[in-house]
């Protein structure tokens, strides 16, 4: 009977252990690496962002305060965000968000509303259309740290070999798809090292900023229905069907493309394994540092569609759960609307700047005529289409990636999409809860 | 006697709370969060009772992951048990060298499941994997392996048997050394060859190995998830879906922790009736 006594103490011992464990922190002093004293700022990037560090580091040395910052690669960094925000982690102070997830991440609370803590005269320093993509219900959540452009980018080498022209930089001779598959097929072979070299990739295999221009090009020109509540019809209309056969060609019709990922194809182009690249301007420095002999061209469209080009890009908002929201907004201030920064970030990025000064300053700069600068100011100005603004993009995003990667496997596009919206409706159905 | 109790009560302490924090209080917070659902509209969580369950059984999603897993299960368990018994016979047997080979079985082990998935992912690679190079020289063209989705979930079996096989043939090792030797030589003594001292010797005498080993296996199996987010992401066309990787998404992806319950709850009730089964038929009898 004793014995029974000690275990059972022994057992609601333990039972209160656990309990006391498991108690959730008071919101007011959460456990983490941020102290509400303001001496720290945790700023948490992808790691396409990386080389912006020193200029983070700036406002630290100006404000006397440490900023730590945590990279993220890309294939991560939407998990990683997904995690710590959904676990209300306030660890992390300042955050990347990309631009149509700003809507999502607003619904979830990750993102702290910072209107109050932004001055007027720092917003009228961006573009409009910027500020409106971090706008939600008339506050501002996010802002943008720059923009972005799409371009055809070639290597003149593989080009010499095959004898063939270089398409022309100029948006009033832009090469049409059909074009560009004539060119691949021809730059599409096995070299005399027994390489093969293929004619052509995209930079971000498999992912809705990329790919979306295809169908936008055949006139598609919404993915969702006017009430957010289902993709049917949108979706996998005909032109969506159509961009995914041509996505699907490129793989196993044609074999112009490698079914790689999306983190080898940079290094297929630079290596001199791709001779054109659908890619971003922020990919130059690394063909400049793989010493390869590259052009550009502007983005193709289908012949009778419509010029779209990809747009948007990295946000930087301040998180709801931080305990030093004041300061993080100042930072996401300072860091995206201060004229010398946003002049210093694009000298080291080359990505399309939504600060007006900056902007202005490229367009008239005359050394800027035919250089890539240039042309990525024209496509923003003419023929750029911003990824769909839904609540549950980050479902319809994941869903559609997986679904491009099947069409790149093989899968029939037409399949592959009604199964996808049959998913992503499912997904998206507990936003009208 | 009230001292001994005593001391019994104090060893158990730390190990029982560990156990009711990290594993009894997951699986109740996990059953009581699966009852309820966040209102993204009211920006609060709501009871819907069995409303989870209702819908994630008829979302085909969720049971394509369960197609799938009770497939990798029903193939992937058996194949690593009997080639784990297997090469555990094979590194008993007396060779010179031995100690070599029992050390290079254990090397897959020692390398983390991650860094296995990725060492795989280059080798089968379709474009310029190791694999295909040798296919290539035997006249066989490029295959796509984790990008096909009629070879993904077998090649993940594969990778998780060459994960396994020698992490399961320790047990089966440690087995087959308490086998006392005097039973053998009492066979050998009444004529038993190889074969028959494996089928009325051994065979009896690893039957609580074979439990441990059956059991954890499946569990292990029952949630792995690594292959499927570092190699496939649950593709191609779903072929691999596992359902802790779909549990993974829906909770961290898809945002929707309660449905991930609702989910973890059915994942833990299958697995308590195929364990229970299996400890059922393997029980020992009097």
């Amino acid at each position: 009977m004793k014995r029974k006594h000690v275990f059972t103490a022994a057992l609601i011992f333990c039972l209160l252990l656990a309990m006391a464990a498991c108690t959730p922190n008071e919101p007011s002093q959460p456990s983490g690496s941020n102290e509400s004293s303001g001496g720290e700022l945790n700023v948490l990037i992808v790691s396409d962002l990386d080389p912006l560090e020193p200029v983070f580091q700036e406002f630290g040395t100006e404000n006397g305060i440490t900023v730590n910052v945590e990279s993220i690669p890309y294939a991560e960094i939407f998990d990683t965000i997904e995690v710590r925000l959904g676990a209300k982690e306030s660890s992390v102070d300042v955050l990347v968000a990309d631009a149509p997830l700003i809507t999502n991440y607003a619904a979830k609370n990750y993102l702290c509303d910072i209107s109050s803590y932004v001055t007027e005269d720092s917003l009228n320093r961006i573009t409009e259309a910027s500020l409106a993509g971090g706008t939600v219900d008339g506050k501002v959540m996010a802002l943008p740290l720059y923009s972005s452009s799409v371009n055809l980018y070639y290597n003149k080498d593989l080009f010499d070999e095959k004898d063939l022209e270089y398409p022309s930089i100029d948006p009033e001779d832009r090469m049409t798809w059909e074009q560009v598959v004539e060119l691949a097929k021809q730059l599409t072979y096995v070299n005399d090292a027994g390489t093969q070299i293929y004619g052509l990739t995209f930079e971000q295999i498999d992912t809705p900023y990329q790919l979306l221009p295809l169908s936008q090009s055949l006139g598609a020109t919404q993915y969702i229905n006017d009430d957010q509540t289902s993709v049917d019809g949108y979706t996998n209309a005909d032109a969506v069907v159509e961009a995914c056969q041509f996505y699907y060609d490129t793989f196993n019709t044609w074999n112009i493309s490698p079914k790689i990922d999306g983190a080898e194809s940079t290094g297929y182009f630079t290596a001199g394994q791709v001779a054109m690249f659908v890619g971003g301007s922020w990919q130059i420095a690394s063909m400049d540092d793989a010493d390869m002999n590259w052009g550009v061209a502007p983005h193709p469209y289908f012949e009778g569609g419509e010029v779209v080009t990809p747009t948007g890009s990295w946000y930087m908002g301040v998180s709801n759960y931080s305990n030093n929201k004041e300061t993080a907004a100042k930072f996401v201030e300072w860091l995206t609307t201060e004229d010398e920064i946003c002049q210093e970030t694009y000298d080291i990025m080359q990505n399309l700047p939504c600060n007006l000064s900056v902007l202005e300053g490229i367009q008239n700069d005359p050394a800027n005529e035919g250089t890539v600068a240039a042309l990525n100011v024209y496509e923003a100005m003419n023929t750029a289409v911003a990824r769909p603004q839904m609540v549950g993009y980050e479902e319809w995003q994941s869903v559609m990636q997986e679904t491009y990667s099947d069409i790149k496997n093989g899968a029939d596009p037409k399949t592959a999409l009604d199964d996808a919206v049959i998913e992503i409706d499912s997904l998206i159905a507990k936003y009208q809860q | 006697m009230k001292k001994q109790y005593s001391v019994v009560a104090a060893f158990l302490v730390p190990a029982m709370a560990l156990l009711i924090i990290f594993k009894i209080y997951p699986i109740f917070l996990s059953f009581y969060d699966s009852l309820f659902s966040y209102s993204f509209a009211n920006k609060q969580t709501l009871f819907s009772g069995l409303e989870n369950y209702i819908q994630i059984f008829q979302d085909a999603s969720f049971q394509n992951s369960l197609k799938v897993t009770l497939l990798f299960n029903v193939v992937v368990n058996p194949i690593q048990v009997v080639l784990s018994f297997g090469l555990a016979l094979l590194l008993m047997v007396k060779l010179k060298g031995q100690r070599v080979f029992r050390t290079i079985h254990l090397i897959p082990i020692t390398v983390s499941f991650t860094i296995s998935c990725t060492l795989w992912g280059v080798l089968l690679s379709p474009e310029q994997g190791l694999m295909n190079s040798i296919l290539n020289l035997f006249g066989i063209p490029n295959q796509s392996f984790f990008n096909d989705s009629s070879q993904a979930l077998g090649w993940v079996m594969v990778l998780a048997t060459w994960k396994g096989l020698g992490y399961w043939a320790l047990f089966f090792i440690t087995g087959l050394e308490e086998i006392s030797p005097s039973l053998y030589e009492a066979a050998a003594l009444d004529g038993a060859g190889y074969w028959r001292s494996l089928r009325y010797i051994t065979m009896p005498q690893m039957k609580r190995t074979f439990k441990f080993v059956i059991v954890s296996d499946t569990i292990s199996n029952f949630i792995l998830f690594v292959p499927a987010y570092v190699l496939t992401g649950g593709g191609p066309e779903g072929a691999t879906d596992l359902l802790m990787y779909r549990i993974y998404r829906t909770a961290y992806k898809y945002s929707d922790v309660n449905q991930a319950s609702a989910m973890v709850v059915i994942l833990l009730l299958l697995l308590a009736i195929i364990v229970g089964l299996e400890s059922y038929l393997l029980r020992e009898k009097e």
